[in-house]
């Protein structure tokens, strides 16, 4: 993902809470602080396939309000690579 | 050789005690106390090194932080390493930093693997460190303060901090210190590094990221046999990373010297033990839970997609891909180590600064 963003492709990290350390710790590493990251509840792995949906249920707003936030229907724009 | 001075220093007022709090309160430290990396112990270490002391030698992950010498010497200094270590602690850091070794997942891993380092060749002897009884400690200050060096080096330059660049749920203990010497002496077969393509009078470590060893008693089989029965029994295990790599996976036997004999005296050659777990450790698919089976093996690999419950389960792609040292001292106990799964195994010998091998850690002195 921090590959992507700096090659100016707009792109989200999606980690569960337990995780976002590691993933803010990394995105600075490989020079993308502001990498978006999209946060769901911990665990992913070992869930039901129900629970796995309700993940995603989680995700898919979020998802939807980055795109708005990336065409300008939030008012806000990417800030870019860096 | 460099003439390069240590431009950065940190002042501390007060005492031991309050210097290794600053170290503690920095996050500079394994948890134990440490030795302080004072400019004149720093310096002593750097006299066993035959290159650019601010020349990164790797890059180590999470943080790919640049192993320099100079910051691999402190943390060298903090382990309690004498400076004859220094030349291991940079050919280990060397080896793990080896893209093919994977660092960074074993680093920031829920699982609780460690760069186990496995060292061959005359260094071993001329260092003291122990490939006999009791190899895994304690009470050898090379084995405990080399290995420790290598893991302040991955806490404090590479960023594997517990909670931050380091996942693993539970840790081990194998995160303080992981290093031993292969029994050579007691070795029936060809060591490791020769097996893995080195001249005998090189010397060399072989890391492997490696759960802790798990014991394996056998007192009674008098046969090669009976000993391997005992072993595939042991190894074969639904809950290890290796099941889960199956066309990378590399796990490692550890045999006692009074086992590998043996095996040896009963005709088995290294290769001969390997081919016997390689077939014995097979499990079968319908082993495992239904959904493991559906969800990580044929939602993941092609082959298991629309295999039969009797399809084989095998540790490691070929017999050639499970590893065997022999280490330890007298006595009836061989190990098993369980690996990450998704790692290489790498071995890279000591040599000088030109290229050509090192007979001795004088060779780095200056």
């Amino acid at each position: 993902m921090c590959t992507m963003r700096k090659r100016g492709l707009s792109s989200a990290v999606i980690c569960t809470e337990s995780f976002l350390k590691l993933a803010s710790n990394q995105a600075k590493v490989f020079g993308v602080p502001d990498l978006h990251k999209i946060v769901i509840p911990h665990p992913l792995g070992g869930l039901t396939r129900d629970r796995v949906m309700e993940r995603a249920a989680i995700v898919v707003p979020k998802l939807a309000a980055f795109i708005d936030e990336l065409t300008g229907k939030a008012g806000v724009q990417d800030k870019g690579g860096a | 050789m460099s003439t390069a001075e240590l431009r950065e220093t940190l002042h501390v007022e007060g005492d031991y005690d309050a210097a290794c709090d600053v170290i503690e309160q920095k996050g500079w430290s394994d948890g134990l106390p440490v030795v302080l990396p004072t400019t004149e112990r720093v310096r002593a270490m750097l006299q066993y090194c035959d290159r650019p002391w601010e020349v990164p030698i790797g890059k180590i992950a999470p943080r790919y932080g640049h192993a320099t010498p100079i910051r691999l010497a402190a943390n060298a200094v903090m382990a309690g390493c004498r400076p004859e270590y220094f030349p291991l602690v940079m050919l280990a850091i060397e080896a793990i930093c080896d893209e093919a070794f994977n660092l960074y997942s074993l680093q920031a891993t829920t699982h609780n693997c460690s760069p186990l380092v496995i060292v061959n060749g005359p260094i071993a002897k001329e260092l003291n460190i122990n490939g006999g009884t009791g190899a895994f400690g304690p009470g050898r200050r090379s084995n405990a303060t080399i290995g420790r060096a290598i893991r302040l080096a991955m806490l404090n330059i590479g960023g594997g901090t517990p909670g931050f660049g380091d996942m693993a749920t539970m840790g081990s203990p194998a995160k303080y210190t992981y290093l031993v010497a292969e029994n050579e002496a007691a070795n029936p077969w060809e060591p490791l590094h020769v097996e893995r393509g080195l001249p005998a009078q090189a010397s060399a470590v072989t890391v492997i990221g490696a759960e802790s060893p798990q014991n394996v008693n056998d007192h009674e089989s008098t046969n090669a046999e009976g000993l391997l029965h005992t072993l595939a029994g042991s190894m074969r295990s639904l809950g290890i990373n290796d099941n889960y790599h199956p066309l990378r996976a590399q796990p490692l036997v550890i045999l006692s010297p009074e086992h590998a004999r043996v095996m040896a005296d009963g005709g088995y050659s290294k290769l001969d033990v390997k081919r016997y777990l390689h077939r014995h450790t097979q499990m079968r698919l319908g082993d495992f839970s239904p959904e493991n089976i559906e969800r990580r093996f044929r939602g993941k690999y092609e082959k298991y997609r629309n295999a039969s419950l009797d399809e084989p389960i095998l540790l490691g792609r070929d017999p050639e891909a499970i590893l065997v040292a022999v280490i330890g001292g007298p006595g009836k106990h061989s190990a098993f180590v369980p690996t990450f799964g998704a790692t290489t195994a790498v071995t890279r010998a000591l040599k000088r600064h030109d290229g050509t091998f090192a007979g001795s850690v004088e060779e780095f002195r200056h």
